[in-house]
């Protein structure tokens, strides 16, 4: 066993009462159970985390979810907007015609909202 | 309030305790996470990363080991993921003494080492420059106070592995030190 090891191995037992000269050894060991002064986090480091926990239990689809879903909505009115228009009927005459599937569309929206809440587990403080 | 009741109270759905856990344990976060990742912005969004993880894992933890030891395993994978990921190369610990004495050179000018306050920056200065490996089992066993065996289920490494990188590591900061304590007395 070299010297180094047999001094490094007193240190980690704790035992200095020895003659050996530990000289630099001890600094060494003393410098490495100082804190790193450098790898601190912020003070408001524990809400962030609450933060970002809370909005995934809030959405438990993915952004990703809710961009198709806008996107796929987006084209079916684009289609049916332009479909319209080009047939010569007039979107907002359309708009007032079909007031009772619009209305059955909202309707089942904020259901899906409802229900969507009520199934989401319920995270008390 | 010990371990086993924060765990429980959180699983049984009482979001305070969560955060009394993660202020608990985010220091050892920090050093784990701050040790493996240099870049201080990706830092802070690794170690939210893993107290998400945490609380998301948390039904599967069955105290089979130290909460400390599970979350220093779970911000370990999660950091070297991050490297893995973004195709960051960990240093060979088998160069770990050529490496060290070219980022010395490289990294830690004469001015610089002269502007630090007290040996303990310098050692933690010189701490990152060695490879990751031999950072991570220095923070863990004499910063986190871990066992052999503790920072063998952290790491994944061999005891014999740790108790080598542990010995190197500590001889390469005392030979740094040496000098730039010979230096100093010029």
């Amino acid at each position: 066993m070299t010297n180094d090891d047999e001094l490094q191995r007193l240190l980690e037992q704790g035992d200095t009462s020895t003659e050996e000269d530990f000289g630099v050894y001890k600094l060494v060991f003393d410098g490495l159970k100082s804190s790193p002064k450098k790898l601190t986090l912020k003070n408001n480091f524990s809400r962030n985390v609450m933060h970002r926990i809370n909005s995934k239990k809030e959405s438990p689809y993915g952004d990703k979810f809710w961009i198709t879903i806008g996107v796929i909505i987006f084209l079916i009115s684009g289609v049916y907007a332009v479909s319209l228009t080009t047939t010569g009927f007039s979107v907002f005459k359309s708009v007032f015609e079909l007031k009772g599937y619009i209305i059955i569309f909202v309707v089942l929206a904020t259901l899906f909202k409802v229900i969507e809440k009520r199934l989401h587990l319920d995270f008390t403080v | 309030m010990n371990d086993k009741d924060l765990v429980r109270q959180v699983l049984n759905g009482h979001k305070a305790s969560f955060e009394i856990l993660i202020k608990r344990y985010q220091k050892l976060v920090a050093h784990m996470v701050g040790r493996v990742i240099s870049r201080q912005e990706d830092h802070e969004e690794i170690c939210q990363d893993v107290f998400v993880r945490v609380f998301e894992k948390l039904n599967e933890f069955k105290f089979e080991s130290k909460l400390s030891t599970w979350i220093a395993t779970i911000a370990y994978r999660l950091s070297i993921n991050f490297i893995n990921k973004n195709q960051l190369k960990l240093a060979d610990p088998e160069m770990a003494e050529i490496l060290f004495n070219k980022n010395y050179i490289e990294e830690l000018s004469p001015g610089k080492r002269m502007e630090m306050q007290d040996s303990a920056e310098h050692i933690q200065e010189m701490v990152m420059l060695l490879p990751v490996q031999f950072r991570v089992v220095l923070t863990l066993f004499h910063l986190e106070e871990m066992s052999y065996p503790e920072i063998e289920e952290v790491t994944g490494m061999p005891i014999g592995t740790i108790k080598s990188y542990l010995f190197r590591g500590r001889k390469l900061l005392k030979e740094k030190m040496e000098l730039f304590m010979k230096t100093e007395e010029l």
